[in-house]
């Protein structure tokens, strides 16, 4: 990047109210089907131009396609049940209903590629795209098949992986993993957290 | 030479030189109203650093000035190449035209240490 002090943003932008409520977390879709996905490409063409006219540098995707950061990529694993939930404490700061982890976690196709192939066709200037990371992934569910914080941790980085991978490919300049978690459980971070972490964004093997 | 912040920050102590030696060459952190001091940059000296100069947690929008206070407080820890302007964290929370405010100013805060760095260099 030539430009000193390019601007981003750290995450996601309001939604059009046509296609979610504002204002709001979980906020539900407002359209279904085909035409869901034409207003999702239609937001983002949106918050492209809004970051554009704002003379962001680095843009995103302000996370249109989304109703949550960490929950709607886990949505398109396979190992993860969203009907059976379990009460967790996450972040160490409040209770909630969570997913169940069930089985092996794999990720059978790309979950945001397409998405950033749109983006990337709509702009020249540097795009950023957020993943969540393993510590945060983990913390939001309830785990009855690994039985360990750790072994899904890195189970989720190789996913993350595969993810980073194919938006590269695509043509995201920066990818960026969001590890709120990373504030919680220092000793984790320490033990395994920023391992997992280095494993998620290499692009190539990390010399041992 | 490692300054000691105090027992509130040790935990980040210990972390932040680890993130320091890792593959990570970009880091994110909440820096306007935060509660956690800046001078814990320090600790990952060298590496790409995205300071958060907008608090996403109200709806008052910053000043210009607010922002570019910020970012200079950064540039003490960050070299001027390495400082990415950004915001704290998502926005999806707040109204449109608030978020909208919100971008414009983070731009208009980086401009002030733009010109701020072209007079610096400048005068060299």
């Amino acid at each position: 990047m030539t430009k000193l002090l390019p601007t981003s943003t750290a995450g996601s932008l309001p939604k059009p109210s046509w296609l979610a409520e504002p204002e709001k977390l979980w906020s539900p879709w407002k359209l279904d089907h085909d035409v869901l996905d034409e207003g999702k490409q239609d937001a983002l063409r949106v918050a492209l131009i809004e970051q554009q006219a704002a003379g962001i540098d680095i843009v995103s995707d302000g996370e249109q396609t989304r109703q949550h950061f960490v929950t709607t990529f886990i949505e398109h694993l396979t190992g993860v049940d969203f009907e059976r939930r379990e009460t967790v404490r996450i972040r160490d700061r409040y209770d909630a209903s969570v997913p169940t982890v069930v089985g092996a976690v794999s990720r059978e196709k790309p979950v945001f590629v397409e998405d950033a192939k749109f983006l990337r066709k709509q702009t020249s200037a540097p795009i950023k795209w957020a993943l969540p990371g393993p510590m945060t992934m983990i913390d939001t569910l309830y785990d009855a098949h690994y039985k360990s914080r750790e072994k899904l941790a890195w189970e989720f980085a190789g996913i993350l992986n595969q993810e980073a991978k194919e938006l590269e490919a695509a043509g995201v300049d920066i990818i960026q993993f969001d590890e709120h978690a990373f504030n919680v459980f220092f000793d984790q971070v320490n033990e395994w957290g920023i391992s997992t972490l280095e494993m998620a964004t290499a692009s190539r093997p990390i010399p041992t | 030479m490692k300054k000691t912040l105090g027992s509130e920050w040790r935990q980040y102590e210990e972390t932040f030189p680890k993130l320091q030696k890792s593959n990570i060459d970009l880091v994110s952190l909440e820096c306007h109203n935060s509660h956690v001091p800046m001078e814990l940059i320090e600790l990952i000296r060298g590496k790409k650093v995205m300071v958060g100069a907008i608090d996403v947690a109200t709806n008052a929008i910053e000043t210009p000035q607010e922002v570019a206070d910020t970012l200079r407080k950064a540039l003490q820890f960050v070299d001027a190449d390495k400082l990415y302007p950004c915001t704290n964290c998502g926005m999806a929370p707040l109204s449109r035209s608030v978020a909208r405010g919100k971008l414009n100013v983070l731009s208009a805060g980086a401009e002030i240490i733009l010109q701020e760095l072209s007079l610096l260099i400048a005068a060299e």
